[in-house]
């Protein structure tokens, strides 16, 4: 057992480091509202600014939006400690860039696209042309996946799509959805669902957004009708999908914004000293439990990661991470906001507001963390089955 | 609404301190028996003791007089119940077992005959009962008993196996539910009885609890026959009566007494112990923590409070008891858990070390409140009454 990262990782971390602060807009990370593990917050899906478009491009000519993609396809081939590493560099700075793309959708269609699929998908993701949406559920279909309605009917070369999608974060600033359909009405539940990728610019798409509880246009609402799509943009075999999806919300559940954790809680502790709320016995032991929390999450991190680079499959250790990340950004901005009492309610842009309005619109964020992606319930279930071997509830 | 007392109640609040001053014997509160701690000695001071209430009218206080009892108000059983606890007198769950709970239900369902003997033994402290409900497969799902009861003749006879009993030792009788009609559904098949201990057939096995003392028991009846009367209500009507009998267990009102001494007690500790030569009491985290079960104790002395109103008009409680016992219990652990962290290592030393702290109640308590939670319908089932009752939530399948 070994705790320390090698010399070649430790220099990766620094370059990465010296990189975003050269490159990243000048006040990104103090003026960005994005709070860690909320959905509702996240700077892509407000629509990026010039300069952070040009910064996500920067990003691809360096290679670093498929890491551990394989060159051949686009990608640089590194380990996923390495990966890990970029990430919470990242999500420090609060740095756009990575999203649906190129953390589920790349790593899915890597592992069960066919050949023609990597080849002509992969390269477009690494060099940030195209992004995507997660079409999952929709009004009747949510902790229960597999009762999705959405239809795709066999017409020839294409699908014909209908049905509605709910829940789409940054479907209005995305390129492609990331998508289940039912292609076999007769299966079971589970057999008769594939995954495909919808082009938004097909004729029958319509978005309507879902204005979120921090004011914030990230949700949508999509609606397909006779939405015709060619068969070769299924990923891997028809009617597989499931299966698919389940390993694509483990990489989702990995999605965590490591980085963000320590950034906000340092501002936090700064914040108490500037206040001279140190002295406080209450604010010290409550700040004092979060630094350790904060250093369980990031041990989790550091685990799947290296349990990747094993090729072992992370999935009960996804959901634990996922699990206790999410806990822990409510418990984050529950705690700020006791420490900081009323400064702590007020919206970014007075003399008077702590952490520019980040806990304001976090304190409303965290909680779409809880269910996003699964839920605690959910991720308390995939625990008890896959990791103790309690029968399916 | 008016949350004082009278007058008229105030004085009688300070009638029984100073009864309680002259009656509770001083061996007694040296011995500073818990619960689930009952030795020899002190169950017999505690029979005693009871004996003396009994003669007051204070054991039963709300039976009718007729049955031993003072047809005292239930604001007033509040005052007495409060005063008592809170003194630490000797009384507890066995009172509440025979008082309460039993004789709650036989007031309901026994013959005039039955009420006549049971009531009347009970209010005057001459007997006392145990509770013959769970068994080895049967808790929660208490409605799956197996413990079977045949007539025959004049007679029952009656086979199988109780646990958890406590007292059942000291009891002269058991409250019994067993199986009458074994091809009912399992809720309707059940009969309630009043059975003596005396009766052949019945042998008591001591359960040594976590507090290493005797007070629960495994029970097994072996053709054990008692007369046709020791049916209580309608044959098949059980397990309606028993859970009337659980509903009036949940009913505890003396609770918020019991833990505001226990709390009291934490608070002069820490205002005297110092620590590196400061007053403990200086530190704010130890204030929030006491300051918090300060305020949910006076929450859990509104519920209390709530149950014996309700008892005042005629009303039945039953998921307002669930949730005063789930909020009790949890905040008994809570107190338990906040006075171990306060009283640091000296928490952790027996009754009888010269460095222990308040008789090292609160290590006792920290030990006994695992049952509370359990015993009486688990937390769980509490919150699924609380649910269903409550909230007109469907029963869970």
């Amino acid at each position: 057992m070994d705790f320390r990262f090698s010399n070649q990782e430790e220099a990766f971390c620094r370059e990465v480091d010296e990189f975003i602060r050269k490159e990243l807009p000048e006040h990104w990370t103090e003026e960005c509202l994005y709070w860690p593990g909320g959905y509702g917050s996240i700077p892509d899906f407000e629509g990026l600014s010039s300069a952070a478009e040009e910064f996500r491009r920067k990003l691809a000519d360096k290679g670093w939006l498929a890491l551990t993609c394989p060159r051949e396809y686009g990608g640089g081939e590194r380990s996923q400690i390495e990966q890990a590493i970029f990430q919470e560099r990242m999500s420090y700075y609060r740095a756009p860039g990575p999203g649906v793309a190129t953390l589920i959708a790349g790593p899915t269609i890597l592992q069960f696209g066919s050949e023609k699929t990597k080849r002509e998908w992969l390269p477009r993701i690494a060099r940030a042309e195209i992004r995507f949406w997660l079409a999952y559920s929709e009004p009747n279909a949510g902790s229960d996946l597999a009762a999705i309605k959405t239809s795709a009917v066999d017409d020839g070369d294409d699908l014909i799509i209908n049905g509605q999608k709910i829940w789409s974060s940054g479907a209005h600033v995305s390129d492609y959805a990331w998508m289940l359909v039912r292609t076999n009405p007769d299966a079971r539940a589970h057999k008769g669902i594939s995954l495909i990728m919808v082009d938004n610019r097909s004729k029958g798409i319509t978005i309507r957004p879902l204005i979120n509880i921090c004011g914030f246009h990230s949700y949508n609402e999509v609606f397909f009708d006779d939405v015709r799509v060619p068969k070769s943009n299924i990923v891997g075999e028809m009617n597989r999908g499931w299966y698919y999806v389940m390993s694509a919300l483990d990489f989702e559940r990995l999605v965590v914004p490591i980085g963000n954790f320590k950034r906000t809680f340092e501002e936090l502790v700064q914040q108490v000293k500037e206040t001279k709320l140190n002295d406080n016995m209450l604010v010290r032991d409550r700040l004092a439990e979060l630094a350790i929390e904060i250093d369980v999450a990031y041990m989790f991190f550091w685990q799947t990661a290296w349990m990747l680079d094993r090729g072992l499959q992370p999935n009960i250790e996804a959901s634990v991470l996922k699990l206790i990340s999410t806990q822990l950004s409510q418990k984050l901005a529950s705690t700020a906001v006791d420490i900081l009492g009323p400064y702590g309610e007020l919206e970014h842009g007075t003399r008077w507001t702590p952490l520019n309005g980040r806990l304001c619109t976090g304190y409303l964020d965290c909680i779409s963390a809880l269910v996003g992606a699964g839920t605690s319930e959910i991720q308390r279930n995939i625990i008890a089955m896959r990791g103790l071997g309690l029968p399916w509830a | 609404m008016d949350f004082r007392f009278s007058a008229e109640e105030e004085a009688f609040r300070e009638e029984v301190r100073q009864w309680l001053k002259k009656e509770i014997p001083p061996r007694w509160t040296e011995l500073d028996p818990g619960l689930w701690e009952e030795t020899e000695e002190s169950w017999a001071l505690l029979r005693q003791f009871q004996r003396k209430l009994g003669q007051k009218g204070w054991l039963a206080p709300a039976y009718l007089k007729e049955y031993g009892g003072s047809e005292m108000s239930h604001v007033k059983r509040l005052i007495l119940a409060e005063e008592l606890y809170y003194h630490r007198a000797p009384v507890g769950i066995e009172m509440e077992i025979s008082v309460n709970w039993v004789g709650g239900a036989v007031f309901l369902f026994g013959s005039e005959k039955q009420k006549k003997k049971y009531l009347t033994e009970v209010a005057k402290g001459e007997s006392c009962f145990c509770l013959g409900y769970s068994e080895p497969n049967s808790g929660s799902d208490l409605a799956s008993i197996q413990t079977r009861a045949v007539e025959d003749g004049d007679s029952w006879v009656i086979n199988g196996q109780k646990t958890w009993c406590s007292f059942a030792h000291y009891a002269n009788y058991c409250w019994l539910g067993a199986r009458t009609d074994p091809n009912a559904p399992k809720h309707k098949g059940i009969s309630m009885f009043i059975i003596d201990m005396k009766t052949p057939g019945i042998t008591v096995r001591p359960l040594i609890n976590i507090l290493n003392c005797h007070s629960f028991n495994e029970v097994f009846l072996d053709d054990a026959r008692v007369p046709k009367d020791a049916l209580i209500g309608a044959k098949n009507n059980g397990w309606y009566q028993l859970a009337m009998a659980l509903d009036f267990e949940r009913s505890l009102i003396g609770t918020a007494a019991a833990n505001q001494r226990l709390i009291e007690e934490l608070i002069q500790y820490v205002q005297e112990a110092k620590r590196s030569g400061d007053s403990i009491g200086n530190d704010a985290l130890i204030k929030d923590e006491l300051a918090e079960l300060v305020v949910e104790n006076e929450v859990l002395r509104m519920m209390c409070y709530r149950i014996a109103w309700m008892f005042g008009k005629g009303l039945h409680p039953s998921y307002e008891s669930s949730m005063s016992l789930l909020f009790s219990s949890e905040l008994l652990r809570r107190i338990a858990n906040v006075g171990m962290r306060v009283l640091g290592q000296y928490g952790e030393l027996a009754q009888d070390s010269k460095w222990s702290v308040f008789s090292a109640r609160i290590m006792r308590t920290y030990l006994s409140c695992i049952s509370i939670g359990v015993g009486g319908g688990t937390n769980e089932i509490q919150r699924n009454i609380v649910a269903m009752r409550g909230l007109g939530l469907p029963r869970q399948q």
